[in-house]
């Protein structure tokens, strides 16, 4: 069993990580607002079908690495569940979304190909974080509220990974299906 | 100049993206992230202008502690974003000055909506801890509850906005 | 064409994923393996004794807790703790990785409180005696040089106990 490559994290490895990560986002066409904004008028649905062949990708090939026993999977960070703060948080960033019409990472690659507006939600997410990392007394409750730790779907349903992997995969193929349909229709 | 490459398949492109993420999974124990690295960059100019302020922030705090926020591995990893969507978008012929926008928008009335944009996404993902990147994809993979029920969050936050913002992009 | 060979692929693996993981074997653990990991502070280490109620009062490993088989089965353990079960026999434990320490209990007093060597063992095998020896110390043990090879010392749990451990 192997644990992940490195325990320093050696900071080259994240900018060559990061320029593939750059890379594949740019080549999908995620470093263009109006196309990430067509996502929720169901005229192009890039968004969802990269986002979600990228988890598919991921999550067979983690469980299969770890199944085969490669990957120490133990040894990988699991982002923490905090439901209240995730799903309101969640919400509000959905309606940002719309507004910039591009996330944190794509306003990133946006930027660095020219688009004004990229900068500006860089600028913005920025100014955002700032304000929210300075007025953060108040808020720290609802931060820290409903903490589930590193839950996962297999631990919350009590079913194996493995059952988990195989219901994911089949919902993405069949959203596919109907991303295809909806943007015939569009 | 030459004209623009189409895009890569949808599919194509997200096993690609996948890929790259499993690749951090084996590499760095960790996955992708962004929002972590205009926490880390906030931070950092806090505490620049006031250590006092800074230290004072729970959530500043805690990138202030070890090499410090400058060393953070997101900065290095959205540094290494904007260079290799900089190097895609120059080889495919992409690279443009531009303000993309709807047809029934201007130019500062875009800006300003992604700035404002911008801004809320900023108060969401600090609230949430993480962003479309670090929460929705990378937990996404991991099977983590937060991130799929921040995932359809979003979406559904999107999509109940989006008709108010017709203007903006249809 | 790549679209169908990449769904074909996902689904593949997908339904693969089904098919009942053969449950993990439990993986041995060699008992200095263990001592070194306790007194490393190995984060997220939980060490499982299954035996009763009073063998685990008598003795017990440091840091060791006590289960009974069905609060086990109801336990559930973070992803990133390394459970290893103190006990003889090999219980199923899903597709998680779980360590058996080798020869249960016997072999932690064999091979962590009574390690032995022979006077004239080669070098490599004194090298190695070093380190266990050193382990061994760490946990009250007694490691010793002996004239014969080993034979399994095989030390009672109350003797020891006795020894003020």
């Amino acid at each position: 069993m192997m644990a992940p490559l490195l325990n320093s994290e050696p900071l080259v490895v994240a900018v060559a990580i990061g320029v593939a990560f750059g890379w594949t986002l740019e080549r999908a066409g995620l470093g263009s607002a109006p196309k990430l904004a067509g996502q929720f008028y169901l005229t192009d649905l890039t968004v969802f079908k990269v986002m979600f062949s990228a988890i598919v990708t991921a999550m067979l090939g983690a469980y299969w690495l770890s199944r085969l026993g490669i990957l120490d999977l133990s040894r990988v960070y699991i982002p923490e569940t905090y439901l209240l703060p995730q799903l309101a948080s969640g919400l509000l960033f959905g309606a940002g979304f719309v507004i910039a019409g591009l996330c944190p990472g794509t306003s990133c690659v946006a930027a660095a190909t020219g688009r004004g507006d990229g900068a500006l939600v860089m600028l913005g997410m920025f100014g955002g974080v700032l304000a929210t990392g300075l007025a953060f007394a108040p808020l720290q409750r609802f931060y820290e509220s409903t903490p589930h730790g590193s839950l996962t779907l297999p631990a919350l349903l009590n079913v194996p990974y493995g059952v988990v992997v195989c219901a994911v995969v089949a919902m993405a193929l069949i959203a596919f299906q109907v991303a295809e349909r909806l943007e015939k229709r569009a | 100049m030459n004209r623009p490459r189409p895009y890569a398949d949808p599919y194509v492109a997200g096993t690609g993206l996948g890929l790259v993420l499993l690749a951090a999974f084996v590499i760095a124990g960790r996955g992708l992230g962004a929002s972590g690295a205009f926490a880390a960059s906030a931070a950092g100019v806090v505490a620049a202008a006031s250590p006092a302020r800074a230290a004072a922030s729970p959530y500043f705090a805690r990138y202030l502690t070890g090499d410090g926020p400058w060393r953070e591995w997101l900065l290095f990893e959205i540094a290494g974003v904007v260079l290799g969507g900089f190097l895609s978008a120059l080889i495919a012929g992409r690279l443009r000055a531009a303000i993309e926008r709807g047809p029934r928008i201007g130019r500062g009335a875009r800006l300003a909506y992604a700035f404002a944009g911008g801004s809320v996404m900023g108060i969401g993902a600090v609230l949430a801890r993480g962003c479309t990147s670090g929460l929705a994809l990378t937990g996404g993979a991991l099977l983590s509850v937060g991130s799929w029920l921040f995932m359809m969050a979003a979406f559904a936050g999107a999509y109940l906005f989006a008709p108010l913002l017709r203007r903006a992009w249809r | 064409m790549t679209r169908r060979v990449l769904a074909a692929v996902a689904a593949l693996l997908g339904l693969l994923a089904l098919l009942r993981p053969a449950t993990r074997q439990p993986k041995d653990l060699a008992p200095i393996q263990l001592a070194e990991w306790i007194r490393g502070r190995k984060p997220g280490l939980r060490v499982i004794d299954l035996r009763s109620v009073e063998q685990f009062d008598d003795f017990h490993i440091p840091r060791a807790e006590r289960f009974d088989i069905e609060s086990l089965a109801s336990t559930t353990f973070k992803p990133d703790e390394t459970i290893v079960l103190a006990s003889d026999e090999a219980h199923v434990f899903g597709d998680r990785q779980v360590y058996i320490l080798r020869g249960g209990l016997r072999g932690w007093f064999d091979e962590v409180m009574n390690p032995t060597i022979t006077e004239n063992a080669p070098a490599a095998e004194r090298a190695a005696f070093q380190r266990v020896s050193d382990v061994s110390r760490y946990f009250g043990g007694v490691p010793r040089v002996v004239d014969k090879p080993r034979a399994p010392a095989h030390t009672a749990v109350t003797t020891f106990r006795r020894r003020g451990c």
